[in-house]
């Protein structure tokens, strides 16, 4: 059956962050590590982004 | 030979209501196979069959106001549609009427096919912009997987910045949790998830839960997460026993 395929939101941080496998990973096992939605920081080539799973107003 | 006039004439005219359907349910639409009652009529029908006679009246009237056509014959309509051609002099009016002006004729059913699924496009962006189709339910489009996965699962939350996807799966006998990136998806015509394809993805038999007190270490030095060497993991969704989603929001520091 033929299928349609959608793209997942992805923003140009985002995309920062996964050119760089080792920052992608550090904030996987961040998020595995911790039940809290938050904020996580990692460092992603030479910047550094504050990370929240939950609603950005959370974002401290 | 038998043309089925009445068959290609009412296809014509209903041809902007159908596409402006199109338009407005898109890739997210809803499943146009829906059926309305026991009728065989589907909803997707239903709604072209009134949306279409709104278009022919507008697109009609803005052009005879723009001195750019007739006012269409509704009576060589009428004839066309009913199928009955036993009356020579009306059939051969009505005939006059579409021979008489075949570049007209064509080009308005053209202009109005365009300008269905512009309008439907158009209203489509109208009512995502709005986000009226996560607070109305009834013009929630049909593809579930898309306000899942997009992050637009109520009216107040934005779009996030990426999306983590934790899936068990089974294989070889035994259940795996994947944990990575969402990059694409794939739902197939019925509305069904086909695949997921992640990035950056760390696996581990879901067994290994952790124990009271331990910590995930960073990077993993308990062994129980490890990363899936690859540049895309594509996991099948029939194989997938559960699904979880987080979004992440991400500002510069």
């Amino acid at each position: 059956m033929k299928v349609d395929v959608y793209t997942a939101p992805l923003s140009d941080e985002g995309k920062e962050i996964l050119r760089d496998r080792d920052a992608a990973l550090d904030l996987l096992y961040k998020l595995l590590n911790d039940a809290q939605h938050g904020p996580f920081e990692v460092k992603a080539g030479a910047r550094t982004f504050q990370v929240s799973s939950s609603v950005p107003d959370e974002v401290t | 030979m038998n043309f089925a006039l009445p068959a290609i004439t009412l296809l014509l005219i209903l041809l902007p209501g159908i596409l402006a359907v199109q338009g407005f349910l898109g890739k997210i639409g809803r499943k146009t196979s829906d059926p309305v009652g026991q009728t065989g009529i589907t909803w997707a029908l239903l709604a072209a069959l009134l949306v279409a006679p709104v278009i022919h009246l507008a697109l009609s009237a803005t052009l005879v106001w723009l001195h750019l056509a007739w006012p269409p014959d509704l009576h060589a309509i009428f004839v066309l549609l009913s199928g009955d051609f036993a009356d020579k002099a009306d059939f051969a009016r009505t005939i006059d009427t579409v021979i008489g002006a075949p570049w007209r004729v064509t080009l308005y059913f053209l202009l109005a096919a365009f300008v269905g699924l512009v309008v439907g496009r158009l209203v489509q962006l109208l009512v995502r912009a709005t986000k009226l189709d996560r607070r109305v339910g009834s013009l929630h489009f049909g593809n579930d997987w898309h306000y899942l996965f997009s992050g637009e699962i109520d009216s107040d939350r934005r779009r996030p910045d990426a999306v983590v996807v934790a899936a068990t799966v089974e294989h070889a006998g035994q259940v795996y949790l994947y944990v990575g990136y969402l990059r694409d998806y794939a739902v197939d015509r019925d509305g069904e998830l086909k695949r997921l394809h992640m990035n950056s993805v760390v696996r581990r038999r879901i067994g290994d839960d952790r124990e009271p007190g331990q910590v995930q270490h960073i990077p993993d030095r308990s062994g129980r997460f490890y990363p899936i060497t690859g540049d895309e993991l594509v996991i099948i969704f029939r194989d997938i026993r559960t699904l979880n989603v987080r979004y992440l929001y991400f500002r510069p520091k």
